[in-house]
Order: C-alpha cells, then sequence, then structure tokens
C-alpha cells in the first residue's frame, strides 16, 4: 500500500519522466492527465531509425502506455496500437519485449527504454511483414511495393492493377451518364474521383505510369493449388444441401423464377393473330409496361399474390440491387396459374437483352415446340385466344402467406 | 481450377480452415467461384435461430470487383428485398480489394443485427420498420421461424 506522500513522489517522479522525455524526443507527447494532474496514459508513434530520413520508413506503430497508481513501482501496461507494415508476429514478439523490459525495470522509469526498444524492433524490421491486402500474398524481398501517407502497403503492381480497374469503373459511370444524358445537361453533382486507400479510404495521390512498371510480386508461398476435398468439405457440403432441401420443402427458399415471373400481364385478344403479330404491343420494360395501361387492347388480369401483397417489377438478374426504382402499379397473376397455352408477355424479362428476339422467328420456336417459360414467345397462338379472356382460375388456397405480406 | 487466381485458392483454404463464427462458406464441387453459404442469424436479432442459406459468386474481376452475394433463405428485412438481394454498400460502390469473403459475410451478418430501414430495398418492409417496428420485429421472427428454423 502507498501512503499519500509515496503517491505524491510517485506522481512527481512521472511527471518528471515525461518532462525529460519531451526535451529527448523533441516532439510532443500526447499525454492524458488524471484531473489532480496525475500522468494517465501516453501515446507516441514509432518510425525506424532510418537517420530522420522520413522516406525510408515502411513501417510504424503507435506506443500506448497506461501508468497505474504507484508507478514506476508498478509496471506500466504496454499497448501497441495502429501497426502499419507489421505482421502479428512481430507485434507478439514486440510485445513479449516490452513486457519484459517493464518488468526488469520495476521501480525505475522504463518509458524511455521502451521507446528505444520498439524503435530497435522497428528499424530491423523495416520492410512490409504483413501481407499485401490486394492478393493477400507476403512481400518477398525482391518485390516491387509501395505505400501510402497512411502507411498501407501494397506491392506497386497489386496498386496499379486497383487504380486501372478504378479507371475504368470511372469511365463506365461516365459513358453511361453521357448515354443518359445525351445533351450534356448535368445538373446531379460530379462524383470526385480520387484514388481512395483500399484500407483506409484516405485519398491517395498515385503515380500510377511508375507503379505499372512494377513486376508482378513474387509467389512466395507454396500451397496446394487445388483446395483440399476432405472429409470435412464434404460433410459441410452434405449439411448444407439437406439443409437447403428442408426449407425447400418448407417453402423457405425464395423460388427466383417464380418471383421474376410474378409480375405477368395477360393481353387480351384484339384483331392480334400469329401472322399480324406486329400490331401486338411488346411489353419488354417497365416504362413499356406503364404505357401499355393507358391501351385498351391490354388487360390485367387479378390475381391474388401468394407471398407479396405488392406489385414490383422484378429484374432477373439480382445482381442489379442498386435499381430500387418504384415499381409501377399493377394487379398480380401468378406464374403458377398461367398455362402454356396462355399469352402472356414478361413485364421485365427482356431488360437484359440486348437483341431482342424476333417475332417471327419466336413463333416458329414457339410453335415447334413446348414453351416452357412464358416469356420466351409474346406470340398468342391461335387456339389459345379465347383463355386470356376468361377469367382467372382461383388462387391456389393452400399457400398460407406469412405475416406481414397478406394481402391487403 | 486453371487460371483461378491464387488469392481466391488462398481466401477458400482460410474459409475452411479458421471458419468465422457464424458463417460456413464452402466452393462448389464444379465451380470454384461459386461458393455455398450458410449464416446464422446473430443472437438478439430477430433472426436469432435461424440458419440463412446464400450464394456468393466472385466475378472474374474479382478481388477489383465485388462479389455477387444473394440470400435464398426467405427473409423479412428492409435491407433485403424478395429476391434475396442485398442493399449494402460494400457490396457496391464502396468495395475495395482489401475486402474479402469473410469481411463481406461478417458484414451480411452485423447486416441482420442492424437493419436500416432508412436505405430500403423492400420498400414494403422498411415501411412498416419504420412505423410499426415491434410488429416488424415480430414478422422477421415469425418468417425466421418458418422458413430459416430447419430442425423443427
Amino acid at each position: 500500500m502507498y501512503n499519500a506522500n509515496a503517491h505524491n513522489e510517485s506522481d512527481q517522479s512521472v511527471l518528471e519522466e515525461i518532462e525529460a522525455l519531451r526535451a529527448i524526443l523533441f516532439s510532443e507527447l500526447d499525454v492524458t492527465y488524471s484531473p489532480s494532474g496525475r500522468p494517465l496514459e501516453l501515446k507516441h508513434t514509432l518510425y525506424p531509425s532510418t537517420a530522420d530520413d522520413a522516406n525510408q520508413h515502411y513501417v510504424c506503430l503507435t506506443l500506448v502506455m497506461n501508468f497505474p497508481v504507484g508507478y514506476p513501482d508498478q509496471p506500466p501496461t504496454v499497448n501497441l496500437k495502429n501497426p502499419r507494415g507489421l505482421g502479428d508476429d512481430f507485434l507478439a514478439n514486440a510485445l513479449k519485449l516490452c513486457n519484459e523490459k517493464c518488468q526488469d525495470f520495476s521501480g525505475s522509469p522504463v518509458i524511455y527504454e521502451i521507446i528505444e526498444l520498439l524503435r530497435e524492433c522497428l528499424t530491423n524490421s523495416n520492410r512490409p511483414t504483413g501481407h499485401c491486402t490486394i492478393c493477400l500474398f507476403d512481400f518477398h524481398p525482391d518485390d516491387v511495393f509501395t505505400y501510402t501517407p497512411c502507411y498501407h502497403h501494397f506491392h506497386s503492381h497489386c496498386l496499379s492493377r486497383f487504380c486501372e480497374s478504378m479507371q475504368t469503373q470511372w469511365k463506365e459511370e461516365d459513358d453511361q451518364e453521357a448515354a443518359n444524358n445525351p445533351r450534356g445537361a448535368n445538373w446531379k453533382e460530379k462524383k470526385v474521383k480520387q484514388f481512395t486507400c483500399p484500407v483506409c479510404r484516405e485519398v491517395i495521390h498515385v503515380e500510377l505510369a511508375s507503379l505499372k512498371l512494377a513486376p508482378p510480386p513474387h509467389e512466395v508461398e507454396i500451397f496446394q493449388e487445388e483446395f483440399c476435398k476432405d472429409a470435412k468439405f464434404t460433410a459441410w457440403r452434405k449439411e448444407m444441401d439437406e439443409e437447403y432441401d428442408r426449407q425447400k420443402t418448407r417453402g423457405g427458399i425464395i423460388d427466383k423464377e417464380m418471383e421474376d415471373n410474378r409480375f405477368l400481364v395477360v393481353t387480351e385478344n384484339t384483331s392480334a393473330t400469329s401472322s399480324s403479330s406486329a400490331e401486338v404491343p411488346s411489353i419488354k420494360t417497365e416504362e413499356d409496361f406503364q404505357q401499355s395501361q393507358s391501351q385498351p387492347e391490354i388487360k390485367v388480369a387479378p390475381v391474388q399474390a401468394s407471398v407479396i401483397s405488392k406489385p414490383v417489377a422484378s429484374k432477373s438478374d439480382w445482381s442489379r440491387a442498386q435499381h430500387h426504382r418504384r415499381a409501377p402499379r399493377g394487379k398480380w397473376i401468378r406464374s403458377s396459374e398461367i398455362h402454356s397455352k396462355e399469352r402472356v408477355v414478361s413485364a421485365h424479362n427482356s431488360v437484359h437483352q440486348s437483341n431482342p428476339p424476333n417475332r417471327q422467328s419466336s413463333t416458329e420456336k414457339h410453335n415447334s415446340q413446348p414453351r416452357h417459360r412464358a416469356e420466351e414467345s409474346n406470340v398468342q397462338p391461335a387456339e389459345a385466344r379465347s383463355v386470356s379472356a376468361a377469367p382467372p382460375p382461383p388462387p391456389a388456397a393452400q399457400i398460407r402467406p406469412p405475416p406481414g405480406f397478406a394481402p391487403r | 481450377m486453371a487460371g483461378l487466381p491464387r488469392r481466391i485458392i488462398k481466401e477458400t483454404q482460410r474459409l475452411m480452415a479458421e471458419p468465422v463464427p457464424g458463417i460456413s462458406a464452402v466452393p462448389d464441387e464444379q465451380n470454384a467461384r461459386y461458393f455455398h453459404v450458410v449464416v446464422a442469424g446473430p443472437e438478439g436479432s430477430p433472426f436469432e435461430g435461424g440458419v440463412f442459406k446464400l450464394e456468393l459468386f466472385l466475378p472474374e474481376e474479382y478481388p477489383m470487383s465485388a462479389p455477387k452475394v444473394r440470400f435464398m433463405t426467405k427473409i423479412y428485412h428492409p435491407n433485403i428485398d424478395k429476391l434475396g438481394r442485398i442493399c449494402l454498400d460494400i457490396l457496391k460502390d464502396k468495395w475495395s480489394p482489401a475486402l474479402q469473403i469473410r469481411t463481406v459475410l461478417l458484414s451480411i451478418q452485423a447486416l441482420l443485427s442492424a437493419p436500416n430501414p432508412d436505405d430500403p430495398l423492400a420498400n414494403d418492409v422498411a415501411e412498416l420498420w419504420k412505423v410499426n417496428e415491434v410488429e416488424a420485429i415480430r414478422n422477421a421472427r415469425e418468417w425466421t421461424r418458418t422458413y430459416a428454423m430447419g430442425n423443427i
């Protein structure tokens, strides 16, 4: 136990130690004090000793020391934060050395000793020992690497690939913007196009031309090319398949095709026949659908939706989730209720087709082989004309709508 | 598989050797870029106890472009739509090659713990989530119980 006097003495000695450090290090120390003025915590970022040539600093870390009441008789706690270019092995070893040093110096000032020790460690491994976060491979002594002002390390080759891919992406965005907006009327705020650090998203300035000259990294690690399909793998896959089947039985698996086809339109026949199909309005996109709403020959057949109460024009490509445009208003037909003889037009399925199939050829296709997907043809065979005008069959009642999506 | 970047092999090996708690991701036997994924509903969330199947695909440009991920199990969540598509910035414009399959799946697991109805993908779910959170959470629990619990 310490009495008040001893406290004051130890407080005084740690204050003096920090003052001395400030003088030695020629730098400001980040120290947190208690309300009574006792130093609680010290933070200091350390670099390798490279004769103050900051261009030679490839690694760094921040030392955080906490001083318990009674320091220096009580050892301080040492933490190593924000390591840059340093692997886990380095950190574990450095921390171990620090703690040993703290024990050795119990009763004497130790901060400077710790700082010196860490600088020595950093100097000895003044090249990145972790892995490049882009290719996940370690830095080979012959590899050409680079690092950002935020001290994140990459193989020059990997960073140049990243920057090039960013440029390609920007170009695509620009082209798209130009296509959407041919007159160049750009009221949208232009996105600032700057390279950012892949790890921390700090803006970085990259000399791409010189980075691109760097050779690809050495593949230092040798491992099996094929991952091992061992017993564990087989067991996992089996378990997953069983779980999938269980969920499928319970109706828990999203039926992509059904969701895709949920938004179907049945058109009432007018004068259209297979031969005069050019007059049949074709619905290829959501916009077409909205236009078609005003045309008398299109009838939207109302059918209860089993799962969803609200129409959503789904896109066949689920990767396009960024397009959350508001769905047009419409009523539902379930794809399962439309048998192959009905004339159906999918509102969305041709969205991604660059070349919609020629109507005549799709008719031939339809006539020559059974139609599996309703949207393959938007041409109605003559014998099916009456079907679409009839009221739709009653919805399958056995499908229980989940809560929240009950038909309103 | 010929032409498979070594980074993908390395990630696959680590996913198998040191799986993330509550997440398993196993490559397909035929296609090493396609992963079968199972994410356990996080504790304390309305998805707790659920086992959610996802599919993950690494496009040709990976890791320069984001993996494509989709829920296969039905889920009641404001940022996941009927097709299982996920509204998550790191899968879109915030993708970075420093992210990996495991970090993406961790983010998805975190999204289950922290739904964000202000950035919705499923509008009706998000609306209810904002207007009546209690009911929305009850629905999410109900969906989890109905669809995502295999062993009941």
